[in-house]
């Protein structure tokens, strides 16, 4: 294991390996800054030149690419209110308000420091976890699953702003959106109005680009503001560097987001867009400040950040040792393995443990690598927020409608981020969470799917697993621990006056 | 004065009508050019109906610069991904039937989805204007966990209550595990809704179900945890040569059952197919063949095992000579089409028997 260890770290250095991973963390920050446009068709996109090369090059290059998508992409969702990639939704609840308030650099800041120490620290994960991630993955069964994502929708209460009731109400009819479409269990046709468009359902992307790139667009369309207010506005290094301390100030925060995102990420089938939410859930639930996440809190953006590259090297390994994808853009490495003559699985632990361990460090280079080319862009980025919303409102439909049409050379996409462009408005103007909305969209899905299958094979028992037990009791105590929370507050105030 | 103009210039106007209509009269029009001369003038729109990045989008993309290099011309690949394949096969079926638009798809696929979803699909399987066709590269076979207790078709038969797995309700995985369930006479019900041949072995893997049919070439990569018991149809997968097939165990006397084990020879081991839309003129059909047989196929050959065959080298499952030509592929689509209805009923039956 130590000679692999050293032998893939070798690898890494290596001047064609370098440069690959170089050119694929250069080419993975453009495609991340690009909104909707994300690393699963950027990779379509380029296997076909990178299959005949040696597999450390071609697949450091891809692995590269696709772990900084999302640290480039925080950077559009925080300076305008674009989520560069639907897992950067949760960045946005906090990170374009703390723009607003002209404290963008310091989002950014926060924002790309947490994307590295994330990435770096799931890579040392995972190289720890090689010999345990076989069990872990065979642990998590349809029971366990269904368990987790009810997780996930149980955050809808945790990262709602304002009405609680009016962001159930948002979750279920992110819910019910998901149910648009084909069920992929029972072959039925739901709400498609016999189009075609609408038999694979709703995308995550119109959703996402409309309720919240459209939205936010209308919304200071009619406030006539800029995105960010110019006479707060903080260029100086002092805002980037202010926010990459609040990292090492939340460190433990910072640590088990990281955390939360890897194991989200080694568990197949779970969603990306998940780690980030609960990890920013978990930053609320703990939080001495809950009240100020969503009206521009730097935990909030710190911890959905961590999540966000953390659950990369967890699907990679994921992918590498069992050959089963960890995401969905682990499912296009695999064909990417195929290609490059190299066979994910157990075979790929026995015969190519080095370029295991070359790739994991790919992750950790890239995203060092990454932060520190957005750190020094920084600057002639933030003159965006400055931009009248006469001029950007025009440039960011464009580029909205461009990304939405492409994802399935269909008008219906854009058409589709338009509605949701004003449903996310309204919802806004009235009070309603988009965010509940994008999570119930999100595990609506995925919840019905797990939750169907295991009543099938399991029956209405099924939770009566040890692990889904563990996790349903962790559950109920992050429900209840703000009530204990104000209970020990009460009962602390009753004996103070008491003395 | 003024009507000197005025005739000026409508001789002048006649003038320009006349010599534009002798240019156009004598430019070459399209269908006059040599296919060679033809395609260099234009653009290629290669459709991806597949998902970005699986199987489909990727064969697409490693043929499409090879084809742009021997058509001399551009060739760009476009995803049309959306109603299981359906967007991108109207768009095709729509398109101008000039040989410039381009689909890869499973061709019995083509005639299942219209059969089973008549209502999304716009186009007859049958009037495409196949190119080539390929063989997917190895059999499917019926998986079990290494530890199963269900090693041998015996003891499946004797299984009570057993669960399987399958894909979407109508996909090609789950069709052929009802198959099996019918053929055998099982015991057992078929799960839908698995995400993939990774997701079946991981859910054979844990134990949550008995076995599901998948692609042999998935069998080596989960090597430690699955094994075939058997594969289906008449020939046994080159992959795995020790295991025998469906139709050396069992014999079948029923034509509807024999009609099955058939589709495990053939529609289960089925041919993807490259195909523009209908109409087009022959010889740009026969152009094309030429250039996907002979330059296209041969140089992309090796990847597209890799492509197919989840990276397997060690058995050559695409020999040239298995590539059949487009009639051939056309032939064999028109004849799953004309015995769609009777295709559907036997499956229909299967699927309300079997599916859980």
């Amino acid at each position: 294991m130590i000679d692999a260890f050293l032998q893939g770290t070798a690898a890494v250095f290596q001047p064609t390996v370098l440069t690959a991973m170089l050119a694929g963390t250069v080419i993975g920050l453009v495609v991340g800054i690009i909104p909707a446009v994300g690393s699963l068709e950027a990779m379509a996109i380029l296997i076909p030149f990178v299959f005949r090369l040696p597999p450390e090059v071609g697949l450091g290059f891809l692995v590269a690419l696709a772990s900084v998508v999302f640290t480039s992409g925080s950077i559009t969702t925080i300076l305008v209110g674009i989520p560069g990639t639907a897992t950067n939704v949760a960045t946005l609840i906090d990170g374009f308000p703390m723009n607003q308030k002209g404290e963008g650099a310091r989002a950014i800041g926060a924002a790309l420091t947490a994307s590295m120490f994330g990435g770096v620290v799931a890579v040392a994960m995972a190289m720890i976890m090689i010999p345990v991630v076989v069990p872990l993955v065979m642990a998590f069964r349809t029971p366990e699953m269904v368990v987790v994502i009810l997780m996930g929708l149980m955050f809808i209460a945790v990262v709602t702003e304002g009405s609680r009731i009016k962001g159930i109400i948002s979750g279920l009819l992110g819910i019910i959106l998901a149910m648009v479409g084909t069920n992929a269990l029972t072959g039925t046709l739901r709400f498609t109005y016999g189009t075609v468009f609408l038999r694979e359902g709703i995308g995550l992307i119109p959703l996402v680009l409309g309720a919240w790139g459209v939205a936010s667009l209308l919304d200071l369309t009619v406030t006539g503001q800029t995105s960010a207010s110019s006479t707060l506005l903080k260029t100086k290094l002092s805002g980037v560097m202010q926010g990459a301390k609040d990292v090492l100030l939340h460190k433990w925060m910072a640590l088990r987001s990281a955390v939360i995102g890897y194991i989200i990420g080694v568990i197949p089938g779970v969603g990306a867009p998940l780690a980030t939410f609960m990890a920013y859930g978990q930053a609320k639930q703990i939080s001495k400040n809950p009240e100020q996440f969503g009206h521009g809190c730097v935990e909030g953006v710190i911890a959905p950040e961590t999540a966000n590259n953390a659950k990369e090297a967890g699907a990679l390994l994921t992918t590498m040792v069992f050959g089963i994808p960890g995401s969905a853009d682990m499912a296009i490495m695999m064909g990417a393995f195929f290609l490059l003559g190299v066979i994910p699985g157990p075979q790929m632990v026995k015969e190519h443990l080095p370029l295991a361990f070359t790739l994991l460090i790919g992750i950790a280079f890239a995203n060092i690598v990454g932060g520190v080319l957005c750190f020094l862009s920084v600057n002639p980025l933030m003159k965006v927020a400055r931009i009248s919303v006469r001029i950007l409102f025009p440039l960011v439909s464009v580029v909205i409608i461009a990304a939405a049409f492409t994802q399935q050379m269909s008008i219906y996409s854009a058409v589709a981020v338009f509605t949701f462009g004003i449903l996310g408005f309204l919802m806004k103007m009235f009070g309603y969470s988009r965010t509940a909305l994008t999570l119930g969209f999100v595990l609506g899905g995925l919840f019905e799917h797990y939750l169907y299958q295991a009543l099938k094979l399991h029956g209405p028992l099924f939770f009566l697993t040890p692990i889904s037990l563990i996790m349903i009791a962790i559950m109920v105590f992050l429900l209840i621990q703000p009530y204990i929370n104000s209970l020990k507050g009460a009962l602390g105030r009753l004996h103070t006056r008491g003395g | 004065m003024k009507t000197r103009v005025l005739f000026m210039l409508a001789l002048s106007i006649c003038l320009v009508t006349i010599l534009t209509l002798f240019a156009w009269g004598c430019a070459p029009k399209s269908t006059t050019l040599a296919p060679a001369d033809f395609y260099k003038s234009k653009t290629v729109d290669w459709t991806s109906a597949g998902a970005p990045g699986g199987n489909v989008d990727q064969v697409t993309r490693i043929m499409q610069p090879v084809l742009a290099k021997q058509l001399g011309t551009t060739v760009t690949v476009t995803s049309r991904q959306g109603g299981g394949g359906l967007e991108g096969h109207n768009h095709v079926w729509f398109a101008e039937a000039d040989g410039t638009h381009l689909n890869l798809w499973d061709s019995f696929a083509l005639v299942t989805e219209l059969a089973f979803e008549p209502g999304s699909a716009k186009y007859a399987p049958a009037k495409f204007s196949y190119i080539i066709g390929f063989p997917q590269t190895d059999r499917f076979m019926f998986f079990v966990a290494k530890d199963s207790p269900y090693t041998t078709i015996e003891k499946l038969k004797s299984g009570k209550n057993l669960k399987m797995g399958g894909t979407s309700p109508t996909g090609g995985y789950s069709m052929a595990t009802y198959s099996v369930a019918s053929l055998l006479g099982l015991d057992a019900k078929v799960l839908v809704g698995l995400k993939g041949a990774a997701d079946i072995a991981l859910r054979i893997a844990q134990g949550e179900i008995a076995g599901a049919v998948m692609a042999a070439s998935q069998g080596p990569i989960y090597a430690d945890k699955l094994k075939p018991i058997f594969g289906l149809g008449s020939k046994r997968s080159p992959l795995y040569p020790d295991v025998p097939a469906l139709s050396e165990l069992a014999k079948f006397q029923d034509p509807v059952q024999n009609l099955a084990l058939k589709l495990g020879d053939t529609a289960f081991s089925p041919l993807r197919a490259v195909f523009t839309g209908p109409g087009v003129p022959q010889e740009r059909i026969d152009y094309l063949r030429e250039i996907f047989s002979k330059k296209v196929i041969p140089e992309v050959r090796t990847d597209l095992q890799k492509a197919f065959s989840g990276g397997q080298t060690t058995v050559d499952l695409m020999k040239l000579e298995d590539f059949i030509s487009g009639a051939n592929v056309t032939r064999d689509t028109l004849a799953y089409w004309n015995e769609r209805e009777q295709l559907k009923k036997i499956f229909d039956k299967m699927i309300a028997d079997y599916r859980m």
